[in-house]
């Protein structure tokens, strides 16, 4: 293995550390539990995790144009 | 190519680890009520989210690293799109006033059409290692639907 390789396999694994943080951490959420909870509370929760959850999706998805629109496919 | 696999081997381990069993701790007088299913959907819905960014900004980082197709990344970018749609689908119906068996059925259909299965033997080997994350978390939210899985 070239130093050239062992530089670009590191260079990959640093750009995606926040995003396995984050991963990590959204599936502790599975771990939580709610026992009791009413249907007001529910709906606060709810509202607030899918309130999230569209914030992340809208960055996704402005990503991915941004990156597309910088790399067109070649014909 | 092939020298990226370790990363989303690395986020497939820490799923398997993070959704595993849980801690054994015996002392419990009355068994706690359940986690309402909306609220393990929208968790899911965030996971998968994560992951989808996860392997958004790995297979871009490999691309310009030399290490992955442009192609394979475009196809893993529109996947992720479609996804992340689907998934604010997904968050919208959640958040409506239907009863639990209207979220439910309605969130089936979003997650058939969203037909991530039928990407797989569209992308190469590489590819299909960096998706393999997210399809764990698609199955997750069928699971949690009664659904299909991949």
């Amino acid at each position: 293995m070239t130093p050239e390789t062992v530089n670009s396999i590191l260079t990959v694994a640093a750009v995606g550390i926040p995003e396995l943080a984050a991963l990590i951490k959204a599936f502790w959420a599975f771990k939580k539990t709610y026992p009791g909870i009413s249907d007001a509370d529910l709906a606060a929760l709810l509202a607030a995790i899918t309130g999230t959850n569209d914030t992340a999706a809208d960055a996704l998805i402005s990503k991915i144009d941004a990156d597309q629109a910088a790399h067109p496919p070649t014909p | 190519m092939t020298r990226i696999r370790f990363l989303p081997l690395i986020l497939l381990m820490a799923c398997i680890v993070l959704t595993g069993c849980p801690n054994s701790t015996s002392t419990t007088s009355t068994p706690a009520a359940p986690t309402p299913p909306q609220i393990t959907v929208a968790n899911s819905v965030g996971a998968f989210l994560a992951a989808c960014d996860g392997a958004v900004t790995t297979s871009i980082a490999a691309r310009d690293a030399g290490k992955v197709d442009a192609a394979d990344v475009r196809e893993i970018e529109n996947v992720c799109r479609s996804g992340a749609v689907a998934m604010k689908k997904v968050d919208a119906e959640i958040r409506s006033a239907d009863t639990w068996a209207v979220q439910r059925a309605q969130i089936v259909q979003i997650m058939a059409a969203l037909g991530l299965g039928e990407v797989k033997p569209r992308v190469s080997p590489a590819a299909q290692v960096i998706i393999a994350t997210v399809v764990l978390v698609v199955n997750q939210i069928s699971s949690a639907v009664g659904g299909p899985t991949i």
